[in-house]
Protein backbone atom coordinates (compact mmCIF):
# COMPACT_ATOMS: atom_id res chain seq x y z
CA UNK A 1 0.00 0.00 0.00
CA UNK A 2 1.44 3.20 -1.11
CA UNK A 3 0.39 6.65 0.68
CA UNK A 4 0.59 8.99 -1.77
CA UNK A 5 1.19 12.71 0.19
CA UNK A 6 0.28 16.06 -2.85
CA UNK A 7 3.09 17.89 -3.30
CA UNK A 8 2.95 21.46 -2.35
CA UNK A 9 5.18 24.16 -4.17
CA UNK A 10 6.02 26.36 -1.15
CA UNK A 11 8.79 27.31 -2.81
CA UNK A 12 6.76 29.78 -5.28
CA UNK A 13 3.78 30.01 -3.10
CA UNK A 14 6.20 32.12 -0.74
CA UNK A 15 8.28 33.53 -3.22
CA UNK A 16 5.67 35.63 -5.18
CA UNK A 17 4.06 37.83 -2.57
CA UNK A 18 7.25 38.17 -0.85
CA UNK A 19 9.14 39.35 -4.31
CA UNK A 20 5.75 41.61 -5.06
CA UNK A 21 6.20 43.17 -1.78
CA UNK A 22 10.42 43.53 -1.92
CA UNK A 23 9.52 45.44 -5.30
CA UNK A 24 6.77 47.78 -4.01
CA UNK A 25 9.12 48.42 -1.41
CA UNK A 26 11.79 49.56 -3.61
CA UNK A 27 9.49 52.04 -5.12
CA UNK A 28 8.08 52.82 -1.93
CA UNK A 29 12.00 53.59 -0.52
CA UNK A 30 12.59 55.88 -3.54
CA UNK A 31 9.68 58.15 -2.73
CA UNK A 32 9.98 60.69 -0.08
CA UNK A 33 7.22 61.75 2.43
CA UNK A 34 6.61 64.95 4.13
CA UNK A 35 5.02 64.80 8.00
CA UNK A 36 4.95 67.70 10.01
CA UNK A 37 7.30 69.74 7.77
CA UNK A 38 9.60 67.19 7.84
CA UNK A 39 10.62 64.79 4.99
CA UNK A 40 11.17 61.73 5.57
CA UNK A 41 12.92 58.25 3.62
CA UNK A 42 11.75 54.56 3.63
CA UNK A 43 15.26 54.02 1.79
CA UNK A 44 15.36 50.88 4.68
CA UNK A 45 12.25 49.52 3.84
CA UNK A 46 13.39 46.64 1.60
CA UNK A 47 16.36 45.52 3.90
CA UNK A 48 13.15 44.72 6.55
CA UNK A 49 11.55 42.66 3.72
CA UNK A 50 15.02 40.98 3.05
CA UNK A 51 15.36 40.05 6.77
CA UNK A 52 11.87 38.81 7.10
CA UNK A 53 12.66 36.19 4.01
CA UNK A 54 10.00 33.86 3.91
CA UNK A 55 11.11 30.04 4.50
CA UNK A 56 11.72 27.60 1.81
CA UNK A 57 12.44 29.54 -1.08
CA UNK A 58 14.36 28.42 -3.80
CA UNK A 59 17.51 29.65 -2.18
CA UNK A 60 19.63 30.85 -5.81
CA UNK A 61 16.30 32.45 -7.40
CA UNK A 62 16.71 34.64 -4.14
CA UNK A 63 19.79 35.24 -4.47
CA UNK A 64 19.25 36.77 -8.13
CA UNK A 65 16.13 38.82 -6.97
CA UNK A 66 18.75 40.27 -3.91
CA UNK A 67 21.21 40.68 -6.89
CA UNK A 68 18.84 43.17 -9.46
CA UNK A 69 16.41 44.52 -6.64
CA UNK A 70 19.99 45.40 -5.42
CA UNK A 71 21.27 47.19 -8.44
CA UNK A 72 17.65 48.85 -9.44
CA UNK A 73 17.60 50.59 -6.13
CA UNK A 74 21.26 51.93 -6.87
CA UNK A 75 20.16 53.22 -10.18
CA UNK A 76 16.67 54.62 -8.75
CA UNK A 77 18.43 56.80 -5.85
CA UNK A 78 22.05 57.25 -7.88
CA UNK A 79 23.84 55.23 -5.51
CA UNK A 80 27.16 53.70 -6.78
CA UNK A 81 26.12 50.55 -8.57
CA UNK A 82 26.86 47.36 -6.36
CA UNK A 83 26.37 48.65 -2.83
CA UNK A 84 22.81 47.58 -2.17
CA UNK A 85 22.68 44.21 -3.59
CA UNK A 86 26.16 43.81 -1.34
CA UNK A 87 24.46 44.23 1.68
CA UNK A 88 20.94 42.55 0.70
CA UNK A 89 23.03 39.84 -0.36
CA UNK A 90 25.26 39.54 2.92
CA UNK A 91 22.38 39.97 4.95
CA UNK A 92 20.79 36.89 3.33
CA UNK A 93 23.74 34.81 3.34
CA UNK A 94 24.26 35.97 7.18
CA UNK A 95 20.82 35.58 9.08
CA UNK A 96 19.72 32.82 6.00
CA UNK A 97 16.35 34.15 6.72
CA UNK A 98 14.52 31.52 4.42
CA UNK A 99 15.97 28.17 6.87
CA UNK A 100 14.20 29.28 10.11
CA UNK A 101 12.66 26.24 11.34
CA UNK A 102 9.01 28.13 12.95
CA UNK A 103 7.08 30.37 11.72
CA UNK A 104 7.92 34.04 12.49
CA UNK A 105 6.11 35.46 15.73
CA UNK A 106 6.92 39.18 16.49
CA UNK A 107 9.61 38.78 18.70
CA UNK A 108 11.50 37.00 16.07
CA UNK A 109 10.44 39.69 13.56
CA UNK A 110 12.25 42.24 15.73
CA UNK A 111 15.77 39.97 16.51
CA UNK A 112 16.09 39.63 13.00
CA UNK A 113 15.36 43.37 11.58
CA UNK A 114 17.85 44.10 14.17
CA UNK A 115 20.37 42.05 12.80
CA UNK A 116 19.62 42.59 9.46
CA UNK A 117 20.15 46.49 10.17
CA UNK A 118 23.36 45.65 12.06
CA UNK A 119 25.13 43.74 9.53
CA UNK A 120 23.74 46.53 6.90
CA UNK A 121 25.22 48.97 8.89
CA UNK A 122 28.73 47.44 8.65
CA UNK A 123 28.59 46.34 5.17
CA UNK A 124 27.29 50.22 4.19
CA UNK A 125 30.34 51.73 6.04
CA UNK A 126 32.83 48.84 4.78
CA UNK A 127 31.48 49.61 0.96
CA UNK A 128 30.88 53.32 1.66
CA UNK A 129 34.50 53.73 2.38
CA UNK A 130 35.36 51.83 -0.48
CA UNK A 131 33.02 53.47 -2.73
CA UNK A 132 32.94 56.91 -1.51
CA UNK A 133 36.07 57.19 0.96
CA UNK A 134 33.90 58.66 3.30
CA UNK A 135 31.40 56.96 6.20
CA UNK A 136 27.98 57.18 6.39
CA UNK A 137 25.75 59.85 7.67
CA UNK A 138 24.96 57.83 10.76
CA UNK A 139 22.34 60.57 11.64
CA UNK A 140 20.56 59.78 8.71
CA UNK A 141 20.68 56.35 9.01
CA UNK A 142 19.77 56.17 12.12
CA UNK A 143 16.60 58.08 11.78
CA UNK A 144 16.02 55.67 8.93
CA UNK A 145 16.07 52.85 11.15
CA UNK A 146 14.39 54.49 14.00
CA UNK A 147 11.33 55.20 11.32
CA UNK A 148 11.67 51.80 10.08
CA UNK A 149 11.23 50.34 13.75
CA UNK A 150 7.74 52.57 13.77
CA UNK A 151 6.56 50.21 10.47
CA UNK A 152 7.67 47.19 11.74
CA UNK A 153 4.37 46.15 13.41
CA UNK A 154 2.15 47.22 9.95
CA UNK A 155 5.07 45.27 8.35
CA UNK A 156 4.73 42.15 10.13
CA UNK A 157 1.29 42.20 10.71
CA UNK A 158 0.56 42.81 7.07
CA UNK A 159 3.04 39.86 6.24
CA UNK A 160 1.24 37.36 8.30
CA UNK A 161 -2.02 38.53 6.71
CA UNK A 162 -0.70 37.23 3.69
CA UNK A 163 0.99 34.21 4.47
CA UNK A 164 -2.56 33.11 6.46
CA UNK A 165 -4.63 33.93 3.16
CA UNK A 166 -2.07 32.20 0.76
CA UNK A 167 -1.64 29.26 3.25
CA UNK A 168 -3.55 25.87 2.50
CA UNK A 169 -6.98 26.02 4.61
CA UNK A 170 -5.74 22.29 6.20
CA UNK A 171 -2.60 23.97 7.10
CA UNK A 172 -4.65 26.97 9.53
CA UNK A 173 -5.47 24.04 11.64
CA UNK A 174 -2.19 23.65 12.29
CA UNK A 175 -1.49 27.75 13.79
CA UNK B 1 14.89 16.29 -0.55
CA UNK B 2 12.81 19.38 -1.33
CA UNK B 3 13.27 22.21 -4.27
CA UNK B 4 14.84 24.56 -1.67
CA UNK B 5 17.08 22.02 -0.01
CA UNK B 6 18.31 20.91 -3.47
CA UNK B 7 19.53 24.45 -4.45
CA UNK B 8 20.58 25.54 -1.44
CA UNK B 9 23.96 23.64 -2.16
CA UNK B 10 26.63 24.16 -4.80
CA UNK B 11 24.56 25.75 -6.76
CA UNK B 12 23.53 28.69 -4.26
CA UNK B 13 26.82 28.99 -3.41
CA UNK B 14 28.42 29.85 -6.15
CA UNK B 15 25.16 31.85 -7.67
CA UNK B 16 26.05 33.95 -4.27
CA UNK B 17 29.66 34.23 -5.16
CA UNK B 18 28.81 35.15 -8.72
CA UNK B 19 26.40 37.94 -7.52
CA UNK B 20 28.47 39.33 -4.97
CA UNK B 21 31.74 39.11 -6.67
CA UNK B 22 29.73 41.15 -9.56
CA UNK B 23 28.37 43.65 -7.36
CA UNK B 24 31.87 44.18 -6.06
CA UNK B 25 33.35 44.81 -9.04
CA UNK B 26 30.81 47.10 -10.28
CA UNK B 27 31.70 49.11 -6.78
CA UNK B 28 34.78 49.28 -7.28
CA UNK B 29 34.79 49.96 -10.83
CA UNK B 30 32.75 53.63 -10.47
CA UNK B 31 35.27 54.28 -6.99
CA UNK B 32 35.93 58.06 -7.04
CA UNK B 33 34.11 58.90 -10.61
CA UNK B 34 30.14 56.66 -10.76
CA UNK B 35 29.97 56.81 -14.45
CA UNK B 36 28.74 53.64 -15.38
CA UNK B 37 25.22 55.35 -15.41
CA UNK B 38 24.77 55.90 -18.92
CA UNK B 39 21.81 55.42 -20.71
CA UNK B 40 20.63 52.68 -18.36
CA UNK B 41 20.36 54.73 -15.59
CA UNK B 42 18.87 57.28 -17.63
CA UNK B 43 16.25 54.24 -18.87
CA UNK B 44 15.88 52.76 -15.23
CA UNK B 45 14.96 56.87 -13.87
CA UNK B 46 12.38 56.89 -16.75
CA UNK B 47 11.08 53.32 -15.79
CA UNK B 48 10.72 54.54 -12.25
CA UNK B 49 9.78 58.70 -13.05
CA UNK B 50 5.97 57.82 -14.10
CA UNK B 51 5.62 55.11 -11.20
CA UNK B 52 6.83 56.99 -8.42
CA UNK B 53 4.60 59.41 -9.32
CA UNK B 54 1.79 57.53 -9.07
CA UNK B 55 2.41 55.99 -6.23
CA UNK B 56 3.15 59.61 -4.67
CA UNK B 57 -0.53 60.45 -5.44
CA UNK B 58 -1.75 59.27 -2.36
CA UNK B 59 0.81 60.17 0.01
CA UNK B 60 0.81 63.95 -1.86
CA UNK B 61 -3.06 63.73 -0.63
CA UNK B 62 -2.71 63.14 2.85
CA UNK B 63 0.04 66.02 2.93
CA UNK B 64 -1.71 68.28 1.24
CA UNK B 65 -5.00 67.65 3.35
CA UNK B 66 -2.87 67.80 6.37
CA UNK B 67 -1.06 70.91 5.07
CA UNK B 68 -4.92 72.70 4.20
CA UNK B 69 -6.01 72.30 8.04
CA UNK B 70 -2.89 74.09 8.77
CA UNK B 71 -3.32 76.74 6.50
CA UNK B 72 -6.80 77.36 7.55
CA UNK B 73 -6.31 77.75 10.75
CA UNK B 74 -4.07 80.32 10.35
CA UNK B 75 -5.41 82.53 7.31
CA UNK B 76 -6.58 85.26 9.51
CA UNK B 77 -2.86 85.86 10.69
CA UNK B 78 -1.98 85.47 7.28
CA UNK B 79 -3.60 87.93 5.16
CA UNK B 80 -3.12 90.45 7.79
CA UNK B 81 1.11 89.77 7.49
CA UNK B 82 0.36 89.41 3.54
CA UNK B 83 -1.27 92.51 3.46
CA UNK B 84 1.72 94.19 5.15
CA UNK B 85 3.81 92.64 3.78
CA UNK B 86 2.46 93.81 -0.08
CA UNK B 87 2.23 97.56 0.92
CA UNK B 88 5.97 97.32 1.83
CA UNK B 89 7.09 95.55 -1.33
CA UNK B 90 4.83 98.72 -3.37
CA UNK B 91 7.38 100.63 -2.11
CA UNK B 92 10.55 98.19 -3.30
CA UNK B 93 9.07 98.35 -6.88
CA UNK B 94 9.25 102.01 -7.21
CA UNK B 95 12.65 101.81 -5.96
CA UNK B 96 13.65 98.83 -8.21
CA UNK B 97 11.90 100.96 -11.50
CA UNK B 98 13.80 103.68 -10.36
CA UNK B 99 17.50 101.62 -10.10
CA UNK B 100 16.51 100.00 -13.15
CA UNK B 101 16.17 103.00 -15.06
CA UNK B 102 19.39 104.44 -13.45
CA UNK B 103 20.77 101.24 -14.09
CA UNK B 104 20.40 101.39 -18.38
CA UNK B 105 21.45 104.94 -18.01
CA UNK B 106 24.78 104.02 -16.64
CA UNK B 107 25.05 100.44 -19.26
CA UNK B 108 24.58 103.81 -22.08
CA UNK B 109 27.00 106.14 -20.62
CA UNK B 110 29.26 103.21 -20.18
CA UNK B 111 29.07 100.89 -23.42
CA UNK B 112 28.27 98.44 -21.20
CA UNK B 113 26.06 94.94 -21.08
CA UNK B 114 25.37 94.29 -17.64
CA UNK B 115 22.35 91.57 -18.65
CA UNK B 116 21.90 89.22 -15.28
CA UNK B 117 22.17 86.32 -16.68
CA UNK B 118 19.27 84.58 -14.95
CA UNK B 119 17.03 82.97 -16.94
CA UNK B 120 13.27 84.46 -16.86
CA UNK B 121 12.16 81.12 -18.34
CA UNK B 122 11.14 78.23 -15.67
CA UNK B 123 10.53 74.79 -16.36
CA UNK B 124 8.24 73.50 -13.64
CA UNK B 125 8.78 70.14 -11.93
CA UNK B 126 8.02 68.03 -9.72
CA UNK B 127 10.06 65.99 -7.39
CA UNK B 128 8.66 62.41 -7.60
CA UNK B 129 11.65 60.92 -5.41
CA UNK B 130 14.38 62.77 -2.80
CA UNK B 131 17.00 60.21 -1.93
CA UNK B 132 18.17 61.67 1.28
CA UNK B 133 20.28 58.43 1.86
CA UNK B 134 23.38 57.85 4.17
CA UNK B 135 25.33 58.56 0.99
CA UNK B 136 23.43 59.96 -1.64
CA UNK B 137 21.07 63.03 -1.67
CA UNK B 138 19.49 63.63 -4.87
CA UNK B 139 16.21 64.28 -6.59
CA UNK B 140 14.70 62.51 -9.18
CA UNK B 141 12.76 64.77 -11.47
CA UNK B 142 9.53 64.56 -13.87
CA UNK B 143 11.03 66.38 -16.45
CA UNK B 144 13.81 65.84 -19.07
CA UNK B 145 14.77 66.63 -22.45
CA UNK B 146 11.09 66.55 -24.01
CA UNK B 147 11.07 69.66 -21.55
CA UNK B 148 13.74 71.06 -22.43
CA UNK B 149 15.77 70.16 -19.21
CA UNK B 150 19.21 69.83 -19.90
CA UNK B 151 22.56 68.79 -17.90
CA UNK B 152 23.86 71.40 -15.67
CA UNK B 153 20.87 72.91 -15.17
CA UNK B 154 20.11 75.07 -11.54
CA UNK B 155 16.73 73.54 -9.55
CA UNK B 156 15.12 76.11 -7.63
CA UNK B 157 12.32 75.62 -5.15
CA UNK B 158 10.29 78.99 -3.91
CA UNK B 159 13.12 79.56 -1.14
CA UNK B 160 16.43 79.23 -3.46
CA UNK B 161 19.04 76.63 -4.92
CA UNK B 162 18.06 73.39 -4.64
CA UNK B 163 20.76 71.93 -6.84
CA UNK B 164 22.22 71.24 -10.62
CA UNK B 165 20.88 68.60 -12.91
CA UNK B 166 23.42 66.36 -13.32
CA UNK B 167 21.54 63.33 -16.11
CA UNK B 168 18.81 63.96 -18.20
CA UNK B 169 16.47 61.38 -19.66
CA UNK B 170 13.71 61.71 -21.98
CA UNK B 171 10.83 62.13 -19.35
CA UNK B 172 12.79 62.60 -16.16
CA UNK B 173 16.46 63.76 -15.17
CA UNK B 174 18.44 63.89 -11.89
CA UNK B 175 19.06 66.21 -9.92
CA UNK B 176 22.47 66.46 -7.16
CA UNK B 177 21.37 68.22 -4.14
CA UNK B 178 23.70 70.79 -2.55
CA UNK B 179 24.79 68.63 0.39
CA UNK B 180 25.84 65.49 -1.47
CA UNK B 181 29.12 64.83 -1.34
CA UNK B 182 29.42 65.34 -5.16
CA UNK B 183 28.62 68.76 -5.17
CA UNK B 184 31.02 71.71 -5.50
CA UNK B 185 29.54 75.08 -6.39
CA UNK B 186 31.01 78.17 -6.30
CA UNK B 187 29.64 80.94 -4.10
CA UNK B 188 29.83 84.55 -3.28
CA UNK B 189 29.20 86.75 -0.31
CA UNK B 190 26.54 89.41 -0.92
CA UNK B 191 27.71 91.76 1.70
CA UNK B 192 31.94 91.20 1.00
CA UNK B 193 31.66 90.02 -2.69
CA UNK B 194 34.35 87.42 -1.20
CA UNK B 195 34.59 83.79 -3.03
CA UNK B 196 34.60 80.52 -1.83
CA UNK B 197 33.23 76.98 -3.55
CA UNK B 198 30.14 75.37 -1.48
CA UNK B 199 31.45 71.87 -0.74
CA UNK B 200 28.55 69.49 -0.40
CA UNK B 201 29.44 66.80 2.57
CA UNK B 202 26.44 64.56 2.79
CA UNK B 203 25.11 66.63 5.04
CA UNK B 204 22.13 69.02 5.35
CA UNK B 205 24.32 72.24 5.55
CA UNK B 206 26.80 72.47 3.17
CA UNK B 207 30.73 73.28 4.22
CA UNK B 208 32.28 76.37 2.54
CA UNK B 209 35.26 75.66 1.49
CA UNK B 210 38.50 77.71 -0.34
CA UNK B 211 37.30 80.89 1.36
CA UNK B 212 39.86 83.99 0.05
CA UNK B 213 39.33 85.62 3.34
CA UNK B 214 37.96 84.13 6.41
CA UNK B 215 37.55 87.36 7.68
CA UNK B 216 35.00 87.80 4.87
CA UNK B 217 32.59 85.74 6.36
CA UNK B 218 30.46 86.02 9.20
CA UNK B 219 27.36 84.38 9.98
CA UNK B 220 24.28 86.06 8.90
CA UNK B 221 25.75 86.53 5.37
CA UNK B 222 23.99 86.20 2.21
CA UNK B 223 25.35 83.78 -0.25
CA UNK B 224 24.39 83.53 -3.67
CA UNK B 225 26.03 81.75 -6.62
CA UNK B 226 28.97 83.60 -8.63
CA UNK B 227 28.85 82.04 -11.63
CA UNK B 228 32.40 81.43 -12.17
CA UNK B 229 32.13 78.11 -13.33
CA UNK B 230 30.09 79.01 -16.56
CA UNK B 231 27.79 76.40 -15.04
CA UNK B 232 25.08 78.25 -13.08
CA UNK B 233 24.21 81.54 -13.32
CA UNK B 234 25.21 84.12 -11.11
CA UNK B 235 23.00 85.88 -8.50
CA UNK B 236 20.91 82.44 -7.70
CA UNK B 237 20.17 82.44 -3.69
CA UNK B 238 21.83 79.63 -1.72
CA UNK B 239 21.60 80.52 2.11
CA UNK B 240 22.92 82.09 4.92
CA UNK B 241 26.48 81.24 6.58
CA UNK B 242 26.12 79.78 9.80
CA UNK B 243 29.00 78.85 11.72
CA UNK B 244 29.42 75.19 13.79
CA UNK B 245 30.08 74.39 17.01
CA UNK B 246 33.44 73.51 15.66
CA UNK B 247 33.77 76.51 14.17
CA UNK B 248 33.11 75.35 10.39
CA UNK B 249 31.46 78.01 8.44
CA UNK B 250 28.54 76.22 7.17
CA UNK B 251 25.45 76.76 5.10
CA UNK B 252 21.85 76.75 5.93
CA UNK B 253 19.98 76.40 2.99
CA UNK B 254 16.81 78.48 1.97
CA UNK B 255 15.98 75.73 0.07
CA UNK B 256 15.66 73.32 3.32
CA UNK B 257 13.39 75.48 4.91
CA UNK B 258 10.32 73.61 3.46
CA UNK B 259 10.35 70.07 1.87
CA UNK B 260 11.06 69.78 -1.95
CA UNK B 261 8.34 69.04 -4.02
CA UNK B 262 7.32 71.52 -7.09
CA UNK B 263 10.69 72.65 -8.66
CA UNK B 264 11.87 75.06 -11.49
CA UNK B 265 14.49 73.96 -13.37
CA UNK B 266 16.54 77.36 -15.06
CA UNK B 267 17.22 76.55 -18.56
CA UNK B 268 20.90 78.53 -18.53
CA UNK B 269 22.76 77.53 -21.44
CA UNK B 270 26.69 76.74 -19.63
CA UNK B 271 29.68 79.21 -20.78
CA UNK B 272 31.49 77.29 -22.85
CA UNK B 273 35.24 77.20 -23.05
CA UNK B 274 37.28 79.36 -25.88
CA UNK B 275 38.48 76.11 -27.71
CA UNK B 276 34.88 74.90 -27.89
CA UNK B 277 33.54 77.75 -29.44
CA UNK B 278 36.36 78.18 -32.03
CA UNK B 279 35.88 74.65 -33.15
CA UNK B 280 31.80 75.01 -33.23
CA UNK B 281 32.70 77.79 -35.40
CA UNK B 282 35.15 75.96 -37.59
CA UNK B 283 32.42 73.65 -38.43
CA UNK B 284 29.99 76.15 -39.16
CA UNK B 285 32.58 77.43 -41.79
CA UNK B 286 34.21 80.40 -39.91
CA UNK B 287 37.72 80.93 -40.33
CA UNK B 288 39.73 80.52 -36.99
CA UNK B 289 41.80 83.42 -35.95
CA UNK B 290 45.62 82.51 -35.87
CA UNK B 291 48.66 84.64 -34.82
CA UNK B 292 50.08 84.57 -38.03
CA UNK B 293 47.00 86.08 -39.61
CA UNK B 294 47.52 89.75 -41.15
Amino acid sequence: MTFVTPHINTSSRNFIPASLSLFVCVFLSVLHINIAGESISLLLLPLLIVSLWPREVNTVVTIGTFFVIGIFLDWGTNGVLGQWAIVYLTVFAILRPNRRDHSLSFFNAVSLWCAGLAIATVMLIITGWLAYGVLPNFTTLFRQALLICAFMPVVVFTRNLVRYALMDPQDRDYL
Amino acid sequence: MSNFQRYDGVTARIAFLAAFLTSFILLLSQRGSPNLRGPSQRATEDVVSPIAQILSYPIRGMENMATRFKDRSQTYEQNIQLRDEIAKLRDRQIQLNLLELKVKRYERILSARLDVDVSSKKIVARAVSETNGPFVRSLLLNAGQKNDVNMGNPVMSVDGLIGHVISVGQKSSRALKLGDLNSRIPVLNRRTESKAILSGDNSVRPLLAFIQNPMDWEPGDVVITSGDDGMLPMGLPVGKVIKNNAQELRVKLYAEKAPTDWVWVLPFRPILAPTKVITDEVAEGVKPVTDDAP
